[in-house]
């Protein structure tokens, strides 16, 4: 477990979608897509981020990388050049800082401009940011691409030319251009086939190390995030749930929302039984969340308490270590994890 | 530009209305030296003539020479058709790119500014304005321009609507792209061909139109030629009926010219999408 400094710290961060009615568009209420989000991310540490669709996974990483504006909330990160808070910042101000932070998206197919050759989409940040003269960007794009395991020969095509995991390389290629601290990876295996998924995912892997790359990993998919992440956070709804470490996270969750969760994960054996542990009931509607703990209608140890007071996040960490719930029964309940992999 | 040539190359169909188009305008630009006759000169005595070896394509109502007619014409058709196309789309690519784009308020007020341009009565207008300034050449083409890029403007604004949500162009602002770099160079490109079509459509209803407000003496005054006012002159029915070499060159000159801007636009477009060298990039 690497936690050597913080790099990212995520205070309080809210996304509220307005919902417009009517002529004159009138706001009718509010979408809480991430309300009230808080953590950190350590340098050189991967994060894991899951949840259900429409969870807030991927709004949370757009707000880090100032894709879309958060409402309100912190976002203390620092950069090479001293403690910067990215929220505050104007776009002008943020430019440079876009060399250290970058993001690696979900779909192969619409990240890459279609009109474009490999090697003008992998020099983009270069030439808008470090503001490169192309020339001088085509041999740093042959190294990119080599780095992640294309052949350099192959710059001139475009996108259409290549496979899906071929063009999650370009991708990969193109946030790494500029040497970045964090990489935000928006569901980055999860449009490609499973043979391609552990490729893509080995290469990720690969590239951390050898860089030092700190990764906030979003993804539904829980057996990827147990394999590359340090750490993970679950959410529901737009807050955290849990936060923890990796194997911990698995072996004893604490918050009856993972536990059902880790129970979704397929299992590759027919003879496993299952059923016990289904979810029920549909995600709460984020424009109009149920009072108290949000889980608590598709909960089974809900009580009164739950319907009426919203938990908050707590550490109920044993030896010294954190494990962040937001439950009422964090410390009671008995949840069944699952076998670390 | 090399790879574009060559993708534009392979439709046939294309390369054929550019040949045709080229042909057209050099004809027109070299009017003077082709034209077996002075245009404009009337003589009375050779009226409605079928064609002969003196005048290829025959003599109009005024005796004048419609060969060379048809060659002064293409200079005022085609002129007005790319001019006010030019025009059009000028105005089109940029207030539907900054509608598209920005969204919000300034494209409330764009496109309601589009809904009245398209809510004037085109003839009338046109009728004010020519009378205001009287007709010509050069008041037609800005008529024809600025009364026809709501258009463009809303084929522009829609597909930068749908283009701004793709997640290439969130990853050109995550990438630290600028709003222009953005528009120009993430988004202008993915909507260019439905723009095209719609120009080289525009060229076409441009040179129909100039032939309507020809002959309701808004356009071209007479007795300069331009094809539209050409087939106006042959409407009468018996010369409809009996003297077909008034109207089928400048008739045929329309259609043919129409035709190939439709099949250069088509060649662009395919030209324009890299997916187009599929076979040529597995090489």
């Amino acid at each position: 477990m690497k936690r050597e400094s913080v790099l990212l710290e995520v205070k309080d961060l809210v996304k509220h979608f307005p919902i417009r009615k009517g002529f004159l568009k009138r706001v009718v209420g509010q979408v809480k897509a991430v309300d009230g989000v808080s953590f950190t991310i350590g340098e050189g540490e991967v994060l894991g981020l899951v949840g259900e669709s429409g969870c807030g996974k991927t709004t949370v990483g757009r707000c880090i990388l100032r894709a879309i504006d958060p409402t309100s909330g912190q976002l203390v990160f620092y950069s090479n050049n001293g403690l910067v808070d990215l929220a505050a910042l104007s776009e002008d101000q943020l430019r440079p800082l876009r060399a250290e932070m970058q993001m690696i998206f979900q779909d192969p197919y619409s990240s890459l401009n279609p009109r474009m050759t490999t090697k003008d989409i992998i020099a983009e940040p270069l030439v808008c940011i470090a503001g490169m003269k192309k020339k001088e960007a085509e041999e740093r794009v042959a190294e990119l691409m080599r780095l992640v395991g294309l052949r350099p020969e192959y710059m001139r095509r475009y996108p259409h030319a290549f496979s899906g995991g071929q063009r999650q390389r370009i991708g990969i290629a193109r946030a790494l251009a500029l040497n970045p601290r964090l990489i935000v990876c928006d569901e980055s295996v999860s449009a490609l086939d499973v043979s391609i998924q552990a490729q893509i995912l080995n290469l990720l892997q690969d590239l951390q190390e050898q860089l030092h790359l700190t990764y906030l990993f979003i993804s539904h998919d829980l057996s990827v995030v147990e394999h590359i992440s340090d750490r993970v956070a679950v959410m529901y709804v737009g807050k955290l749930v849990e936060v923890a470490d990796t194997e911990e996270l698995y072996s004893q969750p604490r918050h009856p929302y993972t536990e059902r969760l880790l129970a979704a994960v397929p299992v590759a054996d027919p003879k496993v039984k299952r059923g016990r542990h289904q979810l029920k009931g549909e995600v709460a509607d984020p424009a109009n969340p149920p009072p108290g703990c949000l889980f608590h209608p598709r909960c089974s140890y809900a009580q009164d308490i739950c319907a009426a007071k919203q938990p908050e996040l707590q550490n109920v960490g044993k030896d010294g270590k954190e494990h962040f719930v937001a439950c009422h029964f964090a410390r009671e309940l008995e949840l069944q994890g699952v076998q670390a992999g | 530009m090399d790879k574009f040539w060559r993708r534009f190359r392979r439709n046939k169909l294309a390369l054929t209305g550019l040949c045709i188009l080229v042909l057209f305008i050099l004809s027109a630009i070299f009017a003077p030296l082709l034209a077996p006759h002075d245009p404009n000169r009337a003589n009375l005595r050779n009226r409605n003539k079928p064609p002969s070896r003196e005048h290829p394509f025959g003599t109009d109502d005024m005796g004048r020479d419609i060969l060379s007619r048809l060659l002064y014409g293409g200079r005022i058709s085609l002129s007005v058709g790319l001019v006010s196309v030019g025009i059009s789309l000028t105005i089109g690519l940029i207030l539907g790119a900054i509608a598209g784009y920005f969204g919000g308020a300034i494209d409330t007020v764009i496109m309601r500014l589009a809904d009245i341009f398209y809510s004037f009565p085109f003839l009338i207008l046109a009728i004010t304005i020519s009378a205001i300034f009287g007709p010509s050449i050069y008041n037609t083409m800005m008529i024809l321009g600025i009364l026809s890029w709501p258009g463009p403007a809303r084929l522009l604004r829609a597909e930068f609507l749908k283009l701004k949500t793709t997640d290439f162009v969130a990853a050109a602002t995550a990438l630290g792209a600028n709003p222009r770099r953005i528009m120009f160079r993430h988004i202008l490109p993915n909507a260019f061909s439905p723009l095209l079509v719609s120009a080289t459509l525009g060229v076409a209803s441009a040179i129909l139109s100039e032939a309507g407000l020809s002959f309701l003496g808004l356009g071209v005054p007479p007795p300069a030629p331009s094809w539209g006012n050409m087939l106006n002159r042959a409407r009468p029915l018996h010369i409809l009926a009996g003297m077909p070499w008034m109207w089928i060159p400048p008739g045929l000159a329309v259609f043919v010219v129409v035709l190939s801007i439709n099949f250069v636009g088509d060649g662009l477009r395919d030209a324009f999408d890299p997916r187009q060298d599929q076979t040529q990039q597995y090489e």
